[in-house]
């Protein structure tokens, strides 16, 4: 069990999951994760002991710090090869290849484009990291695809190395492509990252709308985004609750088949009630709706109608209404 | 003048290695400390020899390092007019130059830089070698250069420690003095050009390598 405890700020997390930081700009996030890096206060337990009070080099920290600086006026080889040889990283050439860093490999680090450098960056944090990831922006310089490409590519390493990670992005889609739990800076929570996508979907599901395509997924009954089995709650603005008054409610055995004026229900008949020599009132459940058809004896006798069966339905709506109306 | 030439040249070398030496950790603490005022102090007093005439530090020098001055007395027969002390007395007047542009480069040094290296597992000398070193290289060879260059041309202050003594501690520019002073015009004249057209050209490689690269590149 992972636990930080730095100013106002607790966090608790398993061992080989992922946090994702998020809360609104300038609110302090990238001075969290450099306090952490530098170590200079708080604590930042693991299994109870507090990896801040090793040196720096014990610490098993890989930090990819905002902007990725990259180590200057040298190769990204030269760089990714000290790193690896410094902590004894065998496969650092398979993990290049993985982040798709092989052809970057001879490039004065100066050159790289902002892509380039996020991607060399997270290699070296990669490297570096025995327990935990600092992640600051990570992703921030690749498109949509690319980013969570390499998201994925460094949670795989990591599950193979059990190794944790504190991300901290902007982007909602970085955090649900990678990461286990959300801490909310602002309510100073801990959720799991399904929960607080719902939470964000229920306050605001115009925004949710915004951040994922949402779809009605009907083999699970539940609405889906982005691809993703993601348990997003009812959307407010998809659903439009109404009242329909019924009309020539008719009843059958068998199902009727498709009719342009008519709807159909399938019903259960809950009571007969007599109301003359030759009318009797059927009260048929639907779920919680009630509907009533007035029908002579001599079709209850015709169709052998009983208090439980289920029959068909028919009926014209003749006021489509929303229940404030 | 082959005796000069040489004496000129070691004094020039071992005063630049000396100063670089010294003046790294010195220019990281200017640069980076975080004593305010004591740090103002220092660099006020690393800056004297800017303004202050050759004659008042080598007054000053010739007191401490005597046979009975306060550095002096530890050794046999002082130190003024040796070379040990024409390295001290160069050490302290060609201070400024080397260690003012390592304070400027060591200045303009990213901090998350050093932070970042230090997170990655690098020890102090690591960090050294793969962070500062490449950063501000070229302030480490344009200090050397400039510390060379101004103790080749020095004269006040080694006239006054470090006497005249052929071989010992006569070097170029007080030989040049020697040779106007007895006239001997044609001497004088090929040390002076001699000195213009070396310092000329340290100057010259120096300012061509730094717009040529505008870096240092470590193995590239």
């Amino acid at each position: 069990m992972w636990e930080l405890k730095l100013g106002a700020h607790q966090i608790r997390w398993p061992r080989g999951a992922w946090v994702g930081i998020s809360g609104p700009s300038g609110c302090g996030k990238t001075q969290l994760l450099k306090q952490i890096v530098s170590g200079q206060s708080g604590q930042l337990q693991l299994e109870y002991n507090n990896l801040l009070e090793r040196p720096q080099a014990l610490r098993g920290i890989g930090w990819a710090a905002q902007g990725a600086p990259l180590w200057p006026n040298q190769r990204v080889e030269q760089q990714l090869r000290a790193l690896a040889e410094r902590h004894k990283s065998e496969n650092w050439l398979a993990l290049a290849a993985e982040f798709q860093v092989l052809p970057l490999l001879e490039k004065p680090t100066a050159i790289l484009s902002g892509g380039e450098r996020q991607r060399v960056a997270l290699l070296a944090a990669l490297l570096c990291a025995d327990k935990l990831l600092i992640l600051d922006e990570p992703v921030s310089a690749l498109d949509q695809q690319a980013a969570s490409e390499i998201l994925m590519a460094l949670r795989r390493a990591a599950d193979q190395r059990n190794l944790s990670a504190l991300l901290v992005s902007h982007q909602w889609r970085d955090l649900a492509a990678s990461c286990d739990f959300c801490y909310q800076w602002q309510s100073r929570q801990t959720l799991d990252i399904n929960r607080a996508q719902h939470e964000l979907t229920e306050q605001s599901p115009v925004q949710a709308a915004a951040l994922w395509p949402v779809q009605w997924c009907q083999d699970r009954r539940q609405w889906m985004a982005a691809g993703h089995a993601i348990e997003t709650g009812p959307l407010p603005t998809t659903i439009n609750r109404v009242s329909i008054d019924a009309h020539e409610v008719s009843i059958a055995r068998r199902h009727p088949g498709p009719s342009s004026i008519a709807n159909t229900l399938q019903v259960e008949i809950g009571k007969i009630t007599a109301l003359d020599k030759t009318s009797a009132l059927l009260t048929l459940h639907w779920g919680e709706l009630r509907l009533y058809s007035l029908i002579t004896h001599r079709a209850v006798r015709a169709l052998d109608l009983t208090p439980g069966l289920g029959v068909f339905a028919q009926f014209k709506a003749h006021a489509v209404k929303s229940p404030q109306a | 003048m082959i005796d000069a030439i040489i004496i000129t040249v070691k004094l020039a070398g071992v005063t630049t290695v000396a100063l670089t030496l010294l003046c790294t950790p010195l220019a990281w603490w200017l640069a980076r400390g975080q004593s305010g005022w004591l740090r103002n102090c220092v660099e006020a007093a690393i800056a004297l020899p800017l303004i202050l005439p050759p004659t008042v530090m080598g007054f000053y020098l010739l007191l401490l390092l005597s046979p009975e001055g306060l550095f002096g007395q530890f050794f046999d027969r002082g130190l003024a007019f040796s070379f040990t002390g024409l390295v001290i007395g160069s050490c302290v007047y060609s201070l400024p130059f080397v260690a003012q542009p390592l304070t400027a480069s060591f200045r303009q040094l990213d901090p998350q830089l050093i932070q970042l290296g230090q997170s990655q597992g690098l020890n102090r000398f690591a960090v050294f070698r793969h962070i500062i070193l490449p950063c501000c290289g070229y302030a480490f060879v344009a200090a050397a250069a400039l510390g060379f260059a101004h103790t080749v041309g020095e004269f006040g202050v080694i006239l006054m420690i470090g006497g005249n003594i052929p071989g010992e501690t006569q070097v170029l520019s007080v030989l040049l003095y020697d040779e106007v002073e007895s006239l001997q015009y044609a001497n004088a004249h090929r040390l002076a050009g001699g000195l213009v057209v070396v310092s000329w050209v340290i100057l010259f490689m120096l300012y061509r390598w730094q717009r040529g690269r505008g870096g240092f590149h470590v193995g590239a």
